[in-house]
Protein backbone atom coordinates (compact mmCIF):
# COMPACT_ATOMS: atom_id res chain seq x y z
CA UNK A 1 0.00 0.00 0.00
CA UNK A 2 1.26 3.18 -0.86
CA UNK A 3 1.92 5.19 2.76
CA UNK A 4 1.26 9.24 1.78
CA UNK A 5 0.84 11.50 4.76
CA UNK A 6 -2.59 10.88 5.19
CA UNK A 7 -2.61 7.07 5.34
CA UNK A 8 0.06 7.07 7.20
CA UNK A 9 -0.99 9.07 10.32
CA UNK A 10 -4.16 7.05 9.85
CA UNK A 11 -3.22 4.15 10.03
CA UNK A 12 -1.07 5.09 13.24
CA UNK A 13 -3.72 6.30 14.86
CA UNK A 14 -4.84 2.92 15.24
CA UNK A 15 -1.25 1.88 16.88
CA UNK A 16 -2.87 2.43 20.75
CA UNK A 17 -5.62 0.09 20.09
CA UNK A 18 -8.93 0.27 18.20
CA UNK A 19 -11.10 3.07 17.25
CA UNK A 20 -13.83 4.82 14.76
CA UNK A 21 -13.79 7.10 11.62
CA UNK A 22 -14.52 10.27 13.36
CA UNK A 23 -11.87 9.28 16.64
CA UNK A 24 -9.32 8.02 13.72
CA UNK A 25 -9.44 11.24 11.88
CA UNK A 26 -8.63 13.26 15.00
CA UNK A 27 -6.05 11.27 16.35
CA UNK A 28 -4.27 11.71 12.90
CA UNK A 29 -4.53 15.10 12.98
CA UNK A 30 -2.94 15.13 16.78
CA UNK A 31 -0.05 12.42 15.91
CA UNK A 32 0.73 14.71 12.39
CA UNK A 33 0.56 17.82 14.95
CA UNK A 34 -2.04 19.68 13.01
CA UNK A 35 -0.08 19.31 9.51
CA UNK A 36 -2.30 16.43 8.43
CA UNK A 37 -6.27 16.78 7.79
CA UNK A 38 -7.71 13.56 6.80
CA UNK A 39 -11.24 13.95 4.85
CA UNK A 40 -14.12 11.56 5.34
CA UNK A 41 -13.71 10.14 1.60
CA UNK A 42 -9.80 9.62 2.34
CA UNK A 43 -10.25 7.69 5.59
CA UNK A 44 -12.61 5.49 4.25
CA UNK A 45 -11.33 4.75 0.79
CA UNK A 46 -8.05 4.06 2.90
CA UNK A 47 -9.90 1.61 4.97
CA UNK A 48 -11.38 0.13 1.99
CA UNK A 49 -7.81 -0.72 0.32
CA UNK A 50 -6.23 -1.72 3.99
CA UNK A 51 -8.78 -4.00 4.59
CA UNK A 52 -8.82 -5.76 1.43
CA UNK A 53 -5.29 -6.02 1.93
CA UNK A 54 -5.83 -6.97 5.22
CA UNK A 55 -3.84 -4.23 7.28
CA UNK A 56 -7.31 -3.44 9.20
CA UNK A 57 -9.61 -5.34 10.54
CA UNK A 58 -13.22 -4.00 11.51
CA UNK A 59 -15.72 -4.78 14.58
CA UNK A 60 -19.33 -5.05 14.39
CA UNK A 61 -21.74 -1.62 13.61
CA UNK A 62 -22.81 0.11 16.64
CA UNK A 63 -24.83 2.90 17.46
CA UNK A 64 -23.25 5.77 20.00
CA UNK A 65 -24.99 9.39 20.62
CA UNK A 66 -27.41 8.55 17.82
CA UNK A 67 -24.21 7.62 15.00
CA UNK A 68 -23.69 4.81 13.50
CA UNK A 69 -20.22 4.11 14.25
CA UNK A 70 -17.38 1.01 13.70
CA UNK A 71 -14.30 0.07 15.41
CA UNK A 72 -10.89 -0.57 13.69
CA UNK A 73 -7.81 -2.65 14.53
CA UNK A 74 -4.58 -2.74 13.14
CA UNK A 75 -3.57 -5.77 12.57
CA UNK A 76 -0.27 -7.44 12.66
CA UNK A 77 0.65 -7.05 9.00
CA UNK A 78 -0.68 -4.00 9.78
CA UNK A 79 1.54 -3.26 12.23
CA UNK A 80 4.54 -4.82 9.99
CA UNK A 81 3.65 -2.63 6.63
CA UNK A 82 3.47 0.52 8.96
CA UNK A 83 7.20 -0.29 10.57
CA UNK A 84 8.55 -0.37 7.52
CA UNK A 85 6.88 2.50 6.09
CA UNK A 86 8.63 3.84 9.11
CA UNK A 87 11.93 2.84 8.44
CA UNK A 88 12.06 4.06 4.79
CA UNK A 89 11.10 7.39 6.21
CA UNK A 90 13.55 7.57 8.67
CA UNK A 91 16.32 6.28 6.68
CA UNK A 92 15.04 9.25 3.72
CA UNK A 93 15.27 11.62 6.53
CA UNK A 94 18.52 10.68 7.84
CA UNK A 95 19.86 10.39 4.58
CA UNK A 96 18.90 13.96 3.60
CA UNK A 97 20.15 15.86 6.99
CA UNK A 98 23.37 13.91 6.58
CA UNK A 99 23.67 15.56 3.17
CA UNK A 100 22.63 18.60 4.09
CA UNK A 101 24.95 18.88 6.66
CA UNK A 102 27.88 17.37 4.48
CA UNK A 103 26.95 20.11 1.79
CA UNK A 104 27.10 23.16 4.53
CA UNK A 105 30.44 21.86 6.59
CA UNK B 1 -31.37 20.75 0.40
CA UNK B 2 -30.14 19.21 3.48
CA UNK B 3 -27.13 18.12 4.60
CA UNK B 4 -27.91 14.30 5.17
CA UNK B 5 -29.23 14.71 1.21
CA UNK B 6 -26.02 16.50 0.28
CA UNK B 7 -24.01 13.59 1.80
CA UNK B 8 -26.40 10.65 0.45
CA UNK B 9 -26.07 11.89 -2.88
CA UNK B 10 -22.33 12.39 -2.68
CA UNK B 11 -22.55 8.77 -1.56
CA UNK B 12 -23.90 7.70 -4.75
CA UNK B 13 -20.14 7.80 -6.25
CA UNK B 14 -19.03 4.90 -3.95
CA UNK B 15 -19.84 1.31 -4.97
CA UNK B 16 -22.96 -0.36 -4.27
CA UNK B 17 -21.46 -2.82 -1.20
CA UNK B 18 -19.58 -0.07 0.06
CA UNK B 19 -22.47 2.03 0.76
CA UNK B 20 -24.77 -0.80 1.51
CA UNK B 21 -22.47 -1.74 4.08
CA UNK B 22 -20.92 1.37 5.16
CA UNK B 23 -23.09 4.37 4.21
CA UNK B 24 -24.48 5.52 7.35
CA UNK B 25 -21.40 5.34 9.25
CA UNK B 26 -19.52 7.70 6.66
CA UNK B 27 -22.33 9.85 6.52
CA UNK B 28 -22.12 10.22 10.45
CA UNK B 29 -18.40 10.59 10.10
CA UNK B 30 -18.83 13.47 7.37
CA UNK B 31 -21.53 15.18 9.14
CA UNK B 32 -19.72 14.93 12.85
CA UNK B 33 -16.22 16.18 11.13
CA UNK B 34 -18.20 19.32 9.51
CA UNK B 35 -17.49 22.06 11.83
CA UNK B 36 -18.35 24.59 9.46
CA UNK B 37 -19.82 25.06 6.08
CA UNK B 38 -16.20 25.47 4.05
CA UNK B 39 -15.15 22.06 6.11
CA UNK B 40 -18.62 20.71 5.06
CA UNK B 41 -18.02 21.68 1.10
CA UNK B 42 -14.68 20.12 1.14
CA UNK B 43 -15.39 16.65 3.02
CA UNK B 44 -18.18 16.94 0.68
CA UNK B 45 -15.86 17.12 -2.67
CA UNK B 46 -13.25 14.52 -1.20
CA UNK B 47 -16.13 12.03 -0.65
CA UNK B 48 -17.46 12.38 -4.02
CA UNK B 49 -13.93 11.74 -5.21
CA UNK B 50 -12.71 9.28 -3.37
CA UNK B 51 -15.76 7.37 -4.14
CA UNK B 52 -14.88 7.88 -8.44
CA UNK B 53 -11.75 6.62 -6.99
CA UNK B 54 -12.89 3.42 -5.25
CA UNK B 55 -15.64 2.41 -8.00
CA UNK B 56 -12.62 2.50 -10.29
CA UNK B 57 -10.32 0.25 -8.75
CA UNK B 58 -12.61 -2.03 -6.99
CA UNK B 59 -12.13 -5.44 -6.71
CA UNK B 60 -14.68 -7.78 -8.41
CA UNK B 61 -16.75 -5.03 -9.89
CA UNK B 62 -18.29 -6.60 -12.99
CA UNK B 63 -17.37 -3.31 -14.87
CA UNK B 64 -13.85 -3.51 -14.13
CA UNK B 65 -13.70 -7.55 -14.74
CA UNK B 66 -15.16 -6.60 -18.55
CA UNK B 67 -12.59 -3.62 -18.79
CA UNK B 68 -9.79 -6.30 -18.32
CA UNK B 69 -11.22 -8.81 -20.90
CA UNK B 70 -10.77 -6.16 -23.43
CA UNK B 71 -7.48 -5.47 -21.97
CA UNK B 72 -6.50 -8.94 -22.17
CA UNK B 73 -7.70 -9.34 -25.75
CA UNK B 74 -5.10 -6.48 -27.06
CA UNK B 75 -2.43 -8.53 -25.26
CA UNK B 76 -3.99 -12.03 -27.11
CA UNK B 77 -4.89 -9.74 -30.38
CA UNK B 78 -1.24 -9.25 -30.95
CA UNK B 79 0.07 -12.73 -29.90
CA UNK B 80 -2.28 -13.99 -32.59
CA UNK B 81 -1.18 -11.30 -35.50
CA UNK B 82 2.33 -11.60 -34.66
CA UNK B 83 1.85 -15.53 -35.02
CA UNK B 84 -0.19 -14.92 -38.21
CA UNK B 85 2.36 -12.53 -39.49
CA UNK B 86 5.86 -14.70 -38.94
CA UNK B 87 4.03 -17.70 -41.00
CA UNK B 88 2.68 -15.84 -44.06
CA UNK B 89 6.67 -14.31 -44.24
CA UNK B 90 9.33 -15.46 -46.62
CA UNK B 91 12.52 -13.85 -45.59
CA UNK B 92 14.22 -11.85 -46.37
CA UNK B 93 11.36 -9.17 -46.21
CA UNK B 94 11.27 -5.64 -46.83
CA UNK B 95 13.08 -3.97 -44.06
CA UNK B 96 9.77 -1.94 -42.86
CA UNK B 97 8.21 -5.13 -42.13
CA UNK B 98 10.97 -6.77 -40.23
CA UNK B 99 10.79 -3.19 -38.19
CA UNK B 100 7.23 -3.85 -38.08
CA UNK B 101 7.32 -7.48 -36.88
CA UNK B 102 9.84 -6.27 -34.42
CA UNK B 103 7.48 -3.98 -32.68
CA UNK B 104 4.74 -6.36 -32.57
CA UNK B 105 7.49 -8.37 -30.69
CA UNK B 106 8.47 -6.01 -28.45
CA UNK B 107 4.19 -5.26 -27.83
CA UNK B 108 3.70 -8.81 -26.94
CA UNK B 109 6.55 -9.08 -24.92
CA UNK B 110 5.80 -5.82 -22.95
CA UNK B 111 1.80 -7.55 -22.77
CA UNK B 112 2.82 -10.45 -21.59
CA UNK B 113 5.42 -8.51 -18.41
CA UNK B 114 2.29 -6.45 -17.95
CA UNK B 115 3.48 -3.07 -19.24
CA UNK B 116 -0.23 -2.48 -20.43
CA UNK B 117 0.44 0.75 -21.50
CA UNK B 118 3.11 0.78 -22.98
CA UNK B 119 1.96 -2.71 -25.31
CA UNK B 120 -1.11 -0.15 -26.13
CA UNK B 121 1.46 1.98 -27.50
CA UNK B 122 2.81 -0.40 -29.81
CA UNK B 123 -0.73 -2.28 -31.13
CA UNK B 124 -1.74 1.77 -31.99
CA UNK B 125 1.75 2.06 -33.49
CA UNK B 126 1.67 -0.73 -35.32
CA UNK B 127 -1.94 -0.64 -36.55
CA UNK B 128 -1.44 3.12 -37.87
CA UNK B 129 1.98 1.98 -39.85
CA UNK B 130 0.01 -0.91 -41.76
CA UNK B 131 -3.03 1.56 -42.31
CA UNK B 132 -0.69 4.55 -43.89
CA UNK B 133 1.89 2.24 -45.45
CA UNK B 134 -0.21 0.29 -47.18
CA UNK B 135 -3.68 1.41 -49.46
CA UNK B 136 -6.53 0.15 -47.27
CA UNK B 137 -9.84 -0.58 -48.40
CA UNK B 138 -12.83 -1.04 -46.38
CA UNK B 139 -12.94 -4.26 -44.22
CA UNK B 140 -8.82 -3.65 -44.08
CA UNK B 141 -10.28 -0.10 -42.33
CA UNK B 142 -12.22 -1.75 -39.88
CA UNK B 143 -9.57 -4.32 -38.53
CA UNK B 144 -7.20 -1.37 -38.43
CA UNK B 145 -9.75 0.76 -36.63
CA UNK B 146 -10.17 -2.27 -34.24
CA UNK B 147 -6.80 -2.80 -33.47
CA UNK B 148 -6.50 1.10 -32.88
CA UNK B 149 -9.39 1.18 -30.18
CA UNK B 150 -8.18 -2.62 -28.26
CA UNK B 151 -4.50 -1.06 -28.30
CA UNK B 152 -6.42 2.61 -26.82
CA UNK B 153 -8.25 0.44 -24.28
CA UNK B 154 -4.76 -1.10 -23.05
CA UNK B 155 -3.13 2.24 -22.95
CA UNK B 156 -6.28 3.72 -21.04
CA UNK B 157 -5.85 0.46 -18.92
CA UNK B 158 -4.03 -0.01 -15.03
CA UNK B 159 -2.03 -2.73 -13.83
CA UNK B 160 -3.13 -5.75 -14.99
CA UNK B 161 -4.43 -8.93 -12.82
CA UNK B 162 -1.57 -12.36 -12.43
CA UNK B 163 -3.65 -14.48 -14.14
CA UNK B 164 -3.77 -12.35 -17.39
CA UNK B 165 -0.11 -12.85 -17.40
CA UNK B 166 -0.12 -16.59 -17.12
CA UNK B 167 -2.48 -16.72 -20.14
CA UNK B 168 -0.87 -14.42 -22.41
CA UNK B 169 2.58 -16.57 -21.48
CA UNK B 170 0.73 -19.32 -22.51
CA UNK B 171 -1.00 -18.23 -25.31
CA UNK B 172 2.43 -16.51 -26.56
CA UNK B 173 3.69 -20.01 -26.47
CA UNK B 174 0.58 -22.44 -27.57
CA UNK B 175 -0.33 -20.09 -30.53
CA UNK B 176 2.79 -20.02 -32.50
CA UNK B 177 3.30 -23.69 -31.92
CA UNK B 178 0.08 -25.00 -32.87
CA UNK B 179 0.21 -22.80 -36.34
CA UNK B 180 3.99 -24.44 -36.92
CA UNK B 181 2.43 -27.92 -36.30
CA UNK B 182 -0.67 -27.48 -38.46
CA UNK B 183 -0.22 -24.28 -40.96
CA UNK B 184 -4.34 -22.46 -40.58
CA UNK B 185 -5.80 -19.44 -41.48
CA UNK B 186 -5.58 -17.42 -38.59
CA UNK B 187 -9.69 -17.01 -38.80
CA UNK B 188 -9.52 -20.79 -37.86
CA UNK B 189 -7.16 -20.30 -35.19
CA UNK B 190 -9.70 -17.89 -33.97
CA UNK B 191 -12.90 -20.18 -33.88
CA UNK B 192 -10.88 -22.66 -32.24
CA UNK B 193 -10.36 -19.83 -29.52
CA UNK B 194 -13.53 -18.79 -29.62
CA UNK B 195 -14.87 -22.15 -28.88
CA UNK B 196 -11.90 -22.82 -26.01
CA UNK B 197 -13.24 -19.52 -24.30
CA UNK B 198 -16.81 -21.25 -23.49
CA UNK B 199 -14.92 -23.55 -21.60
CA UNK B 200 -13.44 -20.83 -19.08
CA UNK B 201 -16.76 -19.43 -18.53
CA UNK B 202 -17.26 -21.24 -15.19
CA UNK B 203 -14.12 -19.58 -13.57
CA UNK B 204 -12.79 -16.82 -14.52
CA UNK B 205 -15.13 -14.65 -17.18
CA UNK B 206 -11.92 -12.32 -18.30
CA UNK B 207 -10.43 -14.94 -21.18
CA UNK B 208 -14.03 -15.47 -22.72
CA UNK B 209 -14.64 -12.27 -22.75
CA UNK B 210 -10.97 -11.56 -24.30
CA UNK B 211 -11.65 -14.10 -26.76
CA UNK B 212 -14.81 -13.12 -28.12
CA UNK B 213 -13.91 -9.42 -28.62
CA UNK B 214 -11.33 -10.72 -30.97
CA UNK B 215 -13.71 -12.87 -32.62
CA UNK B 216 -16.43 -10.14 -32.83
CA UNK B 217 -13.56 -8.31 -34.72
CA UNK B 218 -12.33 -11.10 -37.12
CA UNK B 219 -16.18 -12.61 -37.66
CA UNK B 220 -17.40 -9.35 -38.73
CA UNK B 221 -14.21 -8.32 -41.11
CA UNK B 222 -14.88 -12.13 -42.50
CA UNK B 223 -18.44 -11.54 -43.44
CA UNK B 224 -17.84 -8.53 -44.48
CA UNK B 225 -16.18 -9.74 -47.53
CA UNK B 226 -17.57 -13.38 -47.58
CA UNK B 227 -14.87 -15.28 -46.43
CA UNK B 228 -15.10 -18.57 -45.09
CA UNK B 229 -18.75 -18.38 -43.79
CA UNK B 230 -19.33 -21.16 -42.14
CA UNK B 231 -15.76 -19.81 -39.70
CA UNK B 232 -17.94 -16.81 -39.77
CA UNK B 233 -20.75 -17.82 -38.67
CA UNK B 234 -19.61 -19.65 -36.38
CA UNK B 235 -17.46 -16.69 -34.54
CA UNK B 236 -20.76 -14.39 -34.93
CA UNK B 237 -22.47 -16.07 -33.21
CA UNK B 238 -20.73 -17.63 -30.60
CA UNK B 239 -18.92 -14.27 -29.79
CA UNK B 240 -22.27 -12.54 -28.60
CA UNK B 241 -23.47 -15.68 -26.73
CA UNK B 242 -20.03 -15.71 -25.03
CA UNK B 243 -20.12 -11.96 -24.17
CA UNK B 244 -23.59 -12.30 -23.02
CA UNK B 245 -22.91 -15.01 -20.83
CA UNK B 246 -19.46 -13.77 -19.71
CA UNK B 247 -20.78 -10.49 -17.96
CA UNK B 248 -23.68 -12.71 -16.77
CA UNK B 249 -20.95 -14.69 -14.84
CA UNK B 250 -18.77 -11.28 -14.23
CA UNK B 251 -21.98 -9.79 -12.14
CA UNK B 252 -22.54 -12.72 -10.16
CA UNK B 253 -18.89 -12.92 -8.77
CA UNK B 254 -19.34 -9.54 -8.12
CA UNK B 255 -22.53 -9.87 -6.17
CA UNK B 256 -20.11 -13.26 -4.45
CA UNK B 257 -17.89 -10.36 -3.56
CA UNK B 258 -19.91 -7.86 -2.03
CA UNK B 259 -21.72 -10.42 -0.41
CA UNK B 260 -18.71 -12.14 0.89
CA UNK B 261 -18.80 -12.63 5.25
CA UNK B 262 -14.86 -12.74 5.13
CA UNK B 263 -14.22 -9.81 2.93
CA UNK B 264 -14.55 -7.11 5.45
CA UNK B 265 -12.65 -9.28 8.47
Amino acid sequence: MDFRPPSYFALAALIDGPLHGYAIMRRAGELSGGTVRVSTGTLYALLERALAEGLVSSGEPYTLGGRTRRDYALTNDGREALAAAAQRLAHAATTVTARLAASAA
Amino acid sequence: MTRERLVRAALRAWPADVRAERGSEIADTLLEASDSRSRFARELAALAWRGLGARAGAPGIASAVLLDGVRLAGGLYSVLLLAALVRVVSFPQAPQFDTQLALLAASCALAIAGRDRWAGVGLVAIALWRGLATPLVGVSWFVVSCEIALGLVMIASGRPSRPRRELLLAAAVLIPLAMIHRPAPLEEGVAVLALASLLTLAGDPRPAIACAVIALVVGAAMAAVSQDPKVAAVLLILAPLTLVAATVRARAGARAVATSPGRRR
